[in-house]
């Protein structure tokens, strides 16, 4: 084991905060995801990213990374997240949606994709839950019908993240006519400029991010557009989703809003009991352990060890993390932390959703009872 | 970064597990656990080398981390976090008596005390060793596994040395982590292993969800501690051995009270063997000041805030005098 930073992980480290200081407008944290000035934001930002080489610098060279390792991603991801993921969605194409394209792509696909998603100038979003759909999601209905070269997709998807200003949508859809229920899931890498596919957004009490009903109005795709085998697509998603486990360090913000909320609370003239300071190393320790966590996840991955229960621990100990310093947030608060937009409001709205994003808390449990703990199957 | 074990943390797991084989009589199916000292397990770690390997900087540190944790997951009776986390900080060469620690000013029960020569008493700037009688310590009676006594410390007891209290609080904390960990691993070991064997309702009571979940929350927290008790001793820093002593003692707590709840009646027999783990878990997370004074270091090493909290935590106490000793709180 080791547990230091060499020379020039620490130096990356300096170079991604200057360079993030440097090129992010200040108003960053006032814009709304899914909105038009986050998503130009999101373009320009990772323009300049990729032109550093630091778009997908973890990727094979081919597909236009550096082989960069895996610890100076992980460092990149950090320091992006904490200051307010300003890639927005392009976080996805980086972490799962590329890597799922260059494990199940074509090569035109490939060549349609990769480059854009290293250049950072393509926005995705994810067609997954369905209103009847969520935790269960392997029980979807939107069907994807065979059509000589095409594909005919009808249904809805909703609670989507980003799509109103996505360029594609990396859908799933039950291809029709399979044989087997369990193994009739495809994967199509859609337009959304495809005649058909609209979008609405879903008012919800999260104003800090917008989600969206999509429908797919029975739109035709080319069999072009599918990704991997025909009703092959449930694998190639699971092992993308394992990334997403960990794939967001929602840690490494909320330990910035630890510290500044405890300065917050400092300013305001709130003498902090002996409690209060407990409860602050407690949620530090719980940033602390998943970051650790997410480690362990991040080198398996690296060493080719594939998608271990290890990421299911590690995406608990992330969302223990953000609510422990949620709640220590409007612990010191108090009636301010009602006041909208103040950063224990945006703290504690974070938290609430924290473990429903990249897969529901209780879903975890249930794969770490299976996989990790080898608990025996309920009825 | 690495995070998975090397070659030579992987033979130091090899040598161990050779050792608590050889001479961990508890703990085995179906046998009781006993409360007294394991002389002849101590005895074989000091030959073994593995106490001293904290002297050899970061990776020694991790070895003497992993040392603490396997010796405790099987239930060694012996201190052996204090030896092999922070005795080697104190002597160029280990005492052949076993050592025993508390803070100064707080005459509580010790972990060992009838058994230990030196006794560490930890004030607020300086700790100092003494040489004490074992046999002349007073025992005290108490359920949590380990046999526990007032040292036999006078004004004639030798000093033996005397260093920072900031260097001893954090070996202590790390011991703590280290013991917390290894125990917490051996009873999520043993839980898991009665919840899958054990049917009711027609099928095994680890497979219904509602158990399923809270064995996954203790899973967590094992492996969330594992990292953080390992990255500690690695750092040796003052923040991340109290960080990790405070998330320990909490895990310690919330895995002692669930493992009895999941188990039921059964949890609660000799006959189990679950209570060698369990009670000695809430002993370990009330030790040195418990979670409550583990959190405020690590709040206070980050936060100059909370200093002022810190100083003001540290009073002296008496012991508990019999009369107090609940026996008007007899349950039924």
């Amino acid at each position: 084991m080791e547990f230091g930073w060499s020379e020039e992980e620490a130096r990356f480290r300096l170079d991604v905060r200057a360079f993030i200081q440097s090129e992010l407008p200040d108003d960053v944290t006032d814009l709304v995801p899914g909105e038009d000035p986050y998503s130009q934001t999101s373009i320009a930002f990772c323009g300049k990213l990729a032109a550093k080489g630091w778009m997908v610098p973890h990727w094979p060279r081919e597909y236009g990374g550096n082989d960069a390792s895996v610890w100076m991603f992980a460092i990149l991801s950090e320091e992006l997240w904490a200051a307010g993921e300003p890639r927005g969605s392009q976080y996805m194409n980086v972490n799962w949606i590329g890597p799922a394209i260059i494990k199940a792509g074509t090569e035109a696909q490939k060549n349609q994709h990769l480059n854009r998603i290293a250049s950072g100038d393509v926005l995705w979003c994810q067609g997954f839950s369905e209103i009847n759909a969520g935790s269960d999601l392997a029980s979807m209905q939107a069907s994807a019908t065979r059509d000589g070269d095409d594909y005919i997709i009808e249904g809805e998807k909703v609670w989507t993240s980003y799509a109103s200003k996505a360029e594609f949508c990396f859908l799933l859809a039950r291809t029709t006519g399979a044989a087997d229920a369990q193994n009739s899931i495809s994967i199509f890498l859609v337009p959304m400029a495809t005649p058909g596919v609209t979008v609405e957004v879903i008012p919800t009490m999260l104003d800090v991010h917008q989600v969206h009903r999509l429908t797919f109005d029975k739109i035709r795709v080319s069999a072009s557009c599918r990704l991997g085998e025909e009703n092959a697509g449930w694998n190639i998603v699971r092992d993308a989703l394992s990334d997403e486990r960990v794939g967001t360090p929602r840690f490494a913000r909320a330990e910035i809003v630890l510290d500044r909320v405890l300065a917050q609370a400092h300013a305001l003239g709130e003498s902090l009991h002996a409690g209060l300071w407990r409860q602050a190393a407690e949620a530090r320790a719980a940033c602390n352990a998943a970051r650790l966590l997410s480690y362990k996840v991040r080198q398996s991955r690296a060493r080719g060890m594939g998608a271990g229960p290890e990421a299911y621990l590690g995406r608990v100990a992330i969302v223990r993390a953000e609510r422990a310093v949620a709640e220590l947030a409007v612990n010191l608060m108090q009636e301010d932390s009602l006041i909208a937009g103040s950063l224990s409001d945006g703290e504690f709205r974070t938290s609430m959703i924290a473990g429903l994003g990249g897969g529901s808390y209780e879903m975890q449990l249930n794969l770490i009872s299976r996989l990790w703990l080898k608990l025996p199957k309920g009825s | 970064m690495d995070l998975d074990l090397n070659a030579q943390e992987e033979a130091i797991l090899a040598r161990l597990d050779a050792i608590v084989k050889a001479d961990v009589p508890l703990l085995r199916e179906g046998a009781s656990v006993s409360c007294a000292y394991d002389p002849a397990l101590m005895e074989a770690l000091r030959q073994s080398g593995l106490l001293d390997l904290a002297r050899d900087g970061e990776q020694g540190r991790l070895g003497a981390m992993l040392v603490t944790q396997a010796v405790a997951k099987v239930g060694g009776m012996v201190p052996v976090g204090l030896h092999a986390l922070l005795v080697p900080a104190l002597f160029d060469t280990p005492p052949l008596d076993l050592v025993a620690i508390r803070r100064a000013g707080r005459d509580v029960p010790v972990a060992f005390a009838t058994d230990a020569g030196v006794l560490v008493e930890v004030g607020a700037e300086v700790a100092k060793a003494y040489r004490v009688r074992p046999e002349q310590a007073r025992a005290v009676a108490s359920h949590y596994v380990i046999r526990r006594g007032h040292p036999a410390l006078t004004g004639a007891s030798p000093l033996l040395g005397t260093w920072p209290a900031a260097l001893v609080v954090r070996r202590w904390q790390l011991a703590l982590a280290g013991e917390i960990l290894g125990t917490m691993s051996g009873a999520l070991d043993h839980l898991v292993s009665y919840l899958t064997g054990r049917r009711q309702f027609g099928r095994e009571l680890g497979s219904f969800q509602a158990v399923q979940h809270r064995l996954a929350e203790l899973a967590v927290s094992l492996e969330a501690l594992r990292c953080l008790a390992f990255e500690a001793a690695w750092a040796d820093s003052d923040e991340l051995a109290a960080s990790a002593a405070a998330y320990a003692a909490c895990a310690a707590r919330t895995t002692c009270l669930e493992a009895h709840q999941l188990s039921g009646a059964m949890g609660f027999t000799l006959e189990s063997g679950l209570y060698a783990w369990t009670l000695r878990l809430q002993a370990l997370s009330v030790e040195a000041g418990g979670s409550q004074f583990h959190a405020l270091v690590a709040a206070a090493s980050h936060w100059d805030g909370a200093k002022a909290c810190l100083s003001a935590s540290g009073s002296s106490r008496k012991g508990a005098q019999p009369a107090l000793v609940a026996a008007d709180l007899q349950v039924e």
